[in-house]
């Protein structure tokens, strides 16, 4: 069974108010008031002077963990949001193999359901080690991205991207924190540019809470468990307004939901779940035995809930 | 229909709109005269006069996020400060469900 075995977290010193960053790439002051009245956010975390490499790097460092076992790492994955995040023949986590000694391991981006990619990437790190005939394998799933364009700041009416990183070590047989489902519902008549296509961000918002819910049920039912089994939900930080929606209609509270980092990190790509895990564990708010839900999102559009025992 | 007109509604009148019904009725009077006002706005185009019977997603084409905007657009008309924080996807989906919502969910401004 797949487990996560550990989760580091590097957030970027570097705090933006939405409304700085909303005067560098022009958002409206009704946009900025949505994004501060309705969807909670405030500060954005950013290294505006970092690349790609110093962002990942610093989450693999952030990692005690992985020290004394780099050698049993097997598969190095950038769970990614961005098709395209640097120019070719660049290629940050073949660097990152160099630097940390990850000599043993196949390194490859996992892409394609846009900012709900990591929970794809734990999955498929967790069957890759089940195959691999060596119990004592392990993955090292990263994620976080640089918002270097316009696209790759903002969400129209919905959330505005930062930059936080992290980087989880998975087994195949761990027992820390054990994978118990995982559902994916891919929405390709969603796919599209929204920034630019009115009639399908409408769409795409509409279908939006419905859409989740249902995945969110059928992780559960996958699971064998019931919503008021679980002890917490780590959400994607995309906003705080569709989670307290999304609470209102599964009758779930939105207390149990870890919305911390909305307003003081933000929707940092793939990269929320483990961001949202770390606040939870070091919060003290999940105790062994509990079980937690991960739910994510991507435009394109991809939805998936994930169950883990911790 | 001017600003000052919209404005005059005060944080006092909000408050005590919730004790009376019929300042309340006045109250969403003027919330009903604020969203057709705002509502062009908002949408960058006109709307029909008759709103009564249009459902703002399917009709009109708002978002939830628009229409919330919407609200945030009242509130500076009016004067006002409304509870966004509760606001379900069918209170948005129309002039009558979103002007009972606003009437309802006044707050102390900040």
């Amino acid at each position: 069974m797949t487990a996560l075995e550990a989760v580091a977290v590097h957030l970027p010193p570097r705090l933006e108010s939405i409304e700085d960053v909303g005067a560098r790439i022009g958002l409206t002051p009704r946009q900025l008031r949505l994004f501060r009245r309705f969807h909670g956010l405030d500060q954005i975390r950013l290294d505006p002077d970092g690349t790609l490499l110093d962002l990942l790097d610093a989450a693999v460092r952030a990692l005690p963990e992985l020290r004394g076992n780099e050698h049993r790492v097997r598969y190095l994955l950038h769970a990614r949001s961005m098709p395209v995040v640097v120019p070719y023949p660049l290629n940050p986590l073949h660097q990152l193999q160099e630097r940390f000694g990850l000599t043993h391991a196949n390194a490859f981006t996992v892409t394609q359901q846009a900012c709900a990619t990591s929970l794809l990437a734990v999955d498929l790190a967790g069957r890759l080690l089940a195959d691999d005939g060596d119990p004592s394998a392990l993955a090292l799933v990263l994620a976080g991205e640089k918002t270097f364009t316009r696209d790759a700041q903002v969400v129209p009416e919905t959330s505005i991207f930062a930059e936080a990183s992290a980087a989880c070590l998975i087994s195949s047989g761990g027992t820390r924190d054990r994978v118990l489902s995982y559902v994916v519902r891919q929405r390709p008549e969603f796919d599209g540019r929204l920034a630019e296509d009115p009639e399908l961000l409408n769409r795409y918002l509409r279908e939006y809470q419905p859409t989740m819910i249902e995945t969110i049920g059928a992780a559960l039912d996958q699971a064998g468990l019931d919503l008021s089994e679980i002890a917490l939900l780590l959400p994607h930080n995309v906003n705080q307004a569709s989670w307290r929606m999304i609470c209102r209609e599964m009758d779930y509270p939105v207390e149990r939901v870890v919305l911390d980092n909305v307003p003081s990190v933000g929707h940092s790509f793939a990269a929320d779940a483990f961001v949202n895990l770390r606040t939870a564990t070091t919060g003290g708010t999940l105790r062994p035995g509990d079980h937690y839900l991960i739910a994510a999102a991507g435009v394109g559009a991809t939805f998936s809930a994930m169950v883990i025992r911790h | 229909m001017s600003d000052s007109a919209l404005s005059s509604v005060t944080e006092a009148v909000a408050t005590e709109a919730a004790a009376t019904g019929a300042v309340d009725a006045e109250l969403r009077g003027r919330i009903v005269l604020g969203i057709k006002d705002a509502l062009p706005r908002v949408l960058g185009r006109e709307v029909p006069e008759d709103l009564s019977n249009v459902c703002f997603f399917d009709d009109l084409s708002l978002t939830s996020a628009s229409t919330i905007e919407l609200v945030l657009e009242i509130e500076e008309l009016l004067d006002i400060q409304v509870d966004v924080e509760k606001i379900a996807l069918d209170d948005l989906s129309s002039m009558d469900r979103l002007a009972d919502y606003v009437a309802g969910h006044l707050v102390e401004q900040d």
